[in-house]
Order: structure tokens, then sequence, then C-alpha cells
């Protein structure tokens, strides 16, 4: 189908050099509330949240790796994502045409379901009401509703972006997007260029070009650098991350110790 | 003055005595009404909660009001359903404990959601798919149930049942009660499994995740089987409580007897079942998602 996109992204971790700089872009443009006090990071909200991994090894050995994390849009081999399906209230909802995984904030009831069914604790909720000190309200983005208390709220990869991109091209009688016309926050402002956005489905996009997804196979790669979050939870991320490190690709999932290959990129 | 109000052969405590025993129930729901206003007023950021540790008040709550509420279902199939006569001593005072627990627990759920002026829309716009739905659904559909299993019960005061039309009324409804306990008894199965399911279908937490068949995992079964056996259990501690309190004999040994007989098997079974389902997790399910 011409018109079926998977809107999805590859994350260079040896070019990432945790600066922050997806955050901090993040939280901007999609008026992401704050606290004054954000030293308790189980309450704060970061859409994109970059952690820090270690080889836990002694000198000279030691080795850190940081690894971006937005929501990562799942599509399961069965169709569902884990945060869609369980939602009573229909809050959240998966976009077939752009294969985004949205959020209804008026319609959230705030039940906390589908932050309990993530696995990458991708979701977020407003334990309080965003406060914004005073004369920073004026510098809120006009195009994406900030959130009221007691609502779930995550990653909805720039979707206010898409609709602007998409009204343009109607304007001018076009159904397709460029490549650049819709790129997300965070992707714009990586100084390393370690962020790729783009359509999985369309040849012409660098994500494709960078991993090759298998369509009939949930988007599965077989480039041998690339790996995805818990892989084998067959939640199907649309994140793929690209590591030259085989330490780094076996964060990524749970292993057995006995076993000694990775799901995807190279064997030990 | 409200003699004509109280059953024949009872008595009124002393009034000390009835405070003296009241005013622990009474700081506790006091406790329980601060609590509300708290989290309705400031916002769930007063429980404590967070973003790792989301789901824990109504889990709570669900986790001891409903089991509490779980003798009635089941008490109520045993009495309606497979006919055992001498529940009749019983069963009033189990639907009342269950109308107190499933209000509460849908009080709860009142609570616990981020924006309770919205708890409709579980209803409004209801996901097919969610287990708290299911979840929903039967608990305020079993609560209706049990109010027309209470009804009755109100109608028996002598008071009232002087008036023809009440009198009439309480007659009718108990001759139909059996099909208010199918119902009822039928909703709060579904509703117990839907709770043992709320975690088993998260095929993203392999801790929690469950197989089973077709959309149904194992613990919605589990959950079922497991409330059916506890919620007499319970009954029959609340009749103790009650028994120690009033310093009365208040239910034959025989009908206690048989409830825990009844208990018992369903517990033992429902142990053989857990190990079971509990191995093959361990050995199956949860190596197949990675979990070491």
């Amino acid at each position: 189908m011409r018109d079926e996109k998977k809107y999805g992204m590859v994350i260079d971790l040896d070019k990432c050099t945790g600066c922050g700089a997806c955050m901090v872009a993040c939280m901007a443009e999609n008026n992401v509330p704050f606290k004054e006090d954000e030293s308790n990071k189980l309450d704060s909200i970061t859409w994109m949240r970059v952690y820090k991994l270690t080889n836990e090894k002694p000198f000279p050995e030691a080795d850190i790796c940081y690894i971006p994390r937005p929501c990562m849009h799942c599509e399961a081999d069965h169709g569902h994502s884990p945060c869609v399906s369980v939602c009573p209230a229909t809050a959240t909802d998966y976009s077939l045409r752009t294969g985004i995984v949205s959020q209804i904030y008026s319609r959230c009831i705030g039940c906390r379901y589908c932050m309990v069914a993530c696995p990458y604790h991708a979701r977020y909720f407003n334990w309080w009401d965003p406060v914004w000190p005073s004369d920073m309200e004026k510098y809120l983005s006009p195009n994406v509703s900030p959130r009221m208390r007691g609502v779930v709220e995550k990653c909805s990869f720039c979707f206010h972006r898409y609709q602007l991109a998409m009204d343009k091209a109607f304007l001018e009688k076009r159904r397709e997007l460029k490549e650049n016309e819709y790129q997300t926050a965070c992707a714009q402002a990586c100084p390393a260029d370690a962020i790729t956005f783009g359509d999985l489905n369309n040849p012409e996009h660098a994500v494709q070009q960078l991993v090759r997804p298998d369509r009939k196979n949930g988007g599965r790669t077989k480039h041998p650098r690339a790996f995805r979050l818990l892989e084998r939870l067959g939640t199907n991320p649309k994140i793929y991350y690209l590591s030259s490190r085989e330490w780094v690709r076996r964060a990524g999932d749970n292993y057995l110790k006995k076993e000694n290959k990775t799901l995807s990129g190279r064997s030990t | 003055m409200d003699n004509a109000l109280i059953p024949k052969g009872v008595k009124r405590c002393p009034f000390s005595q009835f405070v003296i025993l009241l005013g622990p129930v009474v700081v506790v729901l006091l406790l329980g009404v601060f609590a509300m206003l708290l989290v309705w007023l400031k916002g769930l950021n007063q429980t404590n909660m967070n973003d790792a540790y989301g789901f824990a008040a109504w889990i709570w709550a669900d986790l001891t009001v409903i089991a509490l509420g779980g003798g009635a279902f089941f008490t109520g199939f045993l009495r309606y359903i497979i006919g055992k006569d001498e529940l009749k001593n019983i069963i009033n005072y189990a639907v009342l404990i269950g109308v107190i627990c499933y209000s509460s627990a849908l009080l709860i759920l009142g609570i616990d959601i981020g924006q309770p002026l919205r708890g409709w829309f579980i209803f409004w716009h209801a996901n097919v798919h969610s287990m708290l739905t299911e979840v929903a659904f039967c608990l305020t559909v079993y609560l209706g149930v049990l109010i027309i299993e209470f009804v009755p019960l109100i109608m028996e005061n002598r008071q009232i049942d002087r008036v023809p039309f009440f009198h009439h009324l309480g007659h009718r409804m108990h001759e139909i009660m059996a099909v208010f306990a199918a119902t009822g008894a039928y909703l709060s199965f579904f509703h117990q499994g839907s709770l043992g399911g709320v975690a088993g279908v998260l095929f993203g937490r392999p801790f929690a995740f469950r197989e089973g068949v077709f959309i149904w995992p194992w613990t919605f079964f589990l959950f079922t089987w497991s409330a059916a056996a506890v919620g007499p259990c319970f009954t029959i501690l609340i009749t103790r409580i009650a028994e120690k309190i009033t310093q009365k004999k208040l239910v034959k040994e025989n009908v206690i007897q048989l409830l825990a007989k009844i208990s018992g098997w369903m517990l033992a079974t429902y142990i053989i079942a857990k190990i079971i389902d509990t191995w093959y997790w361990a050995a199956v399910t949860a190596p197949s998602k990675g979990l070491p």
C-alpha cells in the first residue's frame, strides 16, 4: 500500500555523545512540564531520555555508552502495541497510516495501565499540574497542547509537525511528504547527527537504507550493527540502534548466561 | 422509642460501649475520607506513587475489599444455584458485606484515576480489548445486582414491612432472587477473572505475562478459582469477628463447617493449579521472553 507509512528512527550509538540536546529540544518542542526540583527522576517527565550504559568492567576495559530512548511506537506481530490494547478508554491509538502510537490527553482518565504495560518506561504520568516560570508561558509551542494533571503522556514523534507538513502538502495538491518535510525535534537537534528519522517503508528514506527492515517479519533487520530494545518481547519497536560494540548490543535485551549469540548483529 | 425498628428479642447495648466499639471504625473511616479529599484536591502526588510504581492504590484495595466481598458472590452461588439451604442464615450479611466492599472498590477506582471526572469514559469510549474495561463493567453491573439483592433485606424491617407496597415488593423480589444471584455470580466470576487478566495480558512484561486460552491468560482462571475459594474464608472470618465483638453465637457451626470444607477443597486444588502455572511460566514463558 502506497499510503501506509511506518515512521521510525535509527540512532547511531557510536555517534551519540550523550550531550542531551535531543532531550532539551524535545522538552521545548512539546511543552513538556518540569518541576522546580527535578532531582527525583521517578516522577519527572522526559519523553526523550538519554540513559548511560556501562560494561561494568574495571579499568582499562571500562567502557560507557549513551542511549537515547524515545517511545518505541511498537507494533507486535499480532498488531497490538503493549499499551494500546490495554487502555480502557481508547485514549491511546495505533495509526495504521503513520505507524505512530498516539495519546489523546483530553480522553485519558489517568489509570496508568499503559505505563504498567510499557516495557520501555516511555510513558509518564503528570503527577502535578504543569507550572512554568512566569513569562516562560509566552515561549510555549502553540502547536502542542500542554497536558493537565492526572493524565499520561509520551513521545508522539512530534506528530504536530506531521500535521503541519501534511497541511502544506494538501495545499500544494500532494499526498506524499518528502523526507525533509517531516523531521522530529530530537533528530534535528542532534549535533552529532546520530538520530535519523523517516519512513521505514520508503526505500528513498535514509532510515530504510540504513537498516533495511524486513516488512514481512515485524521489521526485523539483518544489519550487523543494528539492534532493537528488548527484541524478544515481540513488540517490534520502530527505533533501531546501531553500535559496533558487542556489549552494547547485548545490553539491549535479556540473555541467558549460556547464550552466546545476540539476536541481531554478529555472534560472539 | 426505636423499639419498632429493631428485631424482637434483641436488646441495645449501653451507649458508652456502643461508642467505644464503633470508635476505631470511625477513626479508620475518617482517615480514609481525609486521604480521599487529599487526592481529589491535591492530586495523586499525595500517594507517593511514582512512574516506576504507578499502579498501587486500587490494586491494593482490590486485593483487600474485593477479596472480602468475594464471599458474597460465591456464597450466593452456593445458596441459590447449587441449592445449599443451610447457607440461608449467612447469605444476608454476606450480601451486606458485598455491597459495602464493592461500593468501596468502585469509590477507590474513582480516587485512583488521575482524572476522576472522566471515569465514565471507560463506558463511553470503551476499549473492548482492555481487561480494565471488563473489570469496570463487571464491577459496576455487579454492584447494581448486589443492591438489588440488598433491597429485600431492608424490606424485612418490621416497620417498613407494614407498608403493603414494600411488603409485596420484598416478597416478590425474594422469589426471583435466584435470577439475580445467578447473574451476580456470573458477573463476579468474570470480573475476578479479568482482575487476574490485568497483569497476565501484558505481553511486554515477562514477569507478569501468562499464556492461556484465546484472549484469556491462565491467571484469569486462577483468580476466579482463588476468589471463589477464599471468599467463604473471609465470610467465616467476618462471622468470627462479629461473634467475638457481639459475644453471641450468630451462625450455626454446621454452616461454618460446610463453608470451610468447600473452601479447603477449592484451595487445595488451586494450589496445585498455581504450582503448575508457576512452573510453566518459569520453565517456558519467562525464558522465551529473555527473562533469565
